[in-house]
């Protein structure tokens, strides 16, 4: 697979993204869809055959099933935390931003809500069909951010397992 | 909420996030310095994943739904 075309590279004040236009475009239906699967009750995602998200909170339970030990600790959860979970206010913001004029400088707190919502996307094309290759994509995206917004962060595996080795010579 | 248990953050091995991002948002949510974060992030990469907190319960879930907003595989689990 062809890496996409998307950038993003420290500015002073934040980071500068930019994509292509299939990218933006593409990338935008996802992210209205995700806005729409979090809005309640709302009642018509097909996941992965055989299942079915009938509802927003079905939903959650399927992307964040076993937050804790047993199914209702579980529930408990993702229903006290629903509104952080299926943030629809949030989702909205970066799409405004994604799907805007290029090329576009995001403050730090953009680029975490940007790395936060694609890792939501992620999960969410985890559920449903002809996904696959967009699932790894998110996480590329969000590595390029990481490394724009936090450049000293640790990169590749080879790379941490030497500075693992290094501390206990 | 609070009746002073330790609750344990959970983050689970998957293969789909990436060292790098893991490494950041351990920094960034969970407070730990570079080389904790470090250590956390490869011991979850090479077992089936880590406790990276052990906080009262309120805060232990907010760390929780933070990493899960940011896609990450994260879960709470009573302490001792």
């Amino acid at each position: 697979m062809t890496p996409p075309d998307f950038s993003a590279h420290p500015v002073d004040g934040g980071v500068r993204v930019d994509m292509s236009k299939a990218i933006a475009w593409g990338w935008g239906r996802g992210l209205r869809l995700l806005s729409k699967s979090y809005r309640r009750g709302n009642p018509f995602y097909a996941l992965r055959s055989p299942r079915w998200v009938l509802t927003q909170p079905s939903l959650l339970r399927h992307m964040y099933g076993d937050v804790a030990v047993s199914r209702q600790e579980s529930r408990a959860f993702r229903r006290r935390h629903r509104n952080a979970l299926a943030d629809r206010e949030l989702v909205n913001r970066v799409r405004a931003r994604w799907t805007g004029a290029r090329p576009i400088v995001l403050t730090h707190a953009e680029v975490d809500d940007w790395i936060a919502v694609l890792g939501q996307l992620r999960v969410f094309y985890e559920l449903v069909p002809f996904t696959r290759n967009a699932i790894h994509w998110a996480s590329h995206f969000q590595q390029v951010l990481v490394m724009a917004v936090a450049p000293d962060t640790l990169s590749e595996p080879v790379a941490a397992e030497e500075a693992a080795t290094d501390q206990t010579d | 909420m609070s009746s002073g248990e330790r609750w344990r953050v959970v983050l689970h091995n998957d293969d789909v996030n990436l060292i790098p991002v893991v490494h950041y948002l351990l920094r960034k949510i969970c407070g730990h310095d570079w080389e904790t974060a470090r250590d956390l992030t490869m011991t979850v990469h090479h077992t089936s994943g880590a406790a990276v907190g052990v906080h009262d319960r309120e805060t232990a879930e907010a760390i929780t739904v933070e990493l899960l907003r940011h896609g990450l595989s994260a879960g709470i689990r009573r302490a001792g």
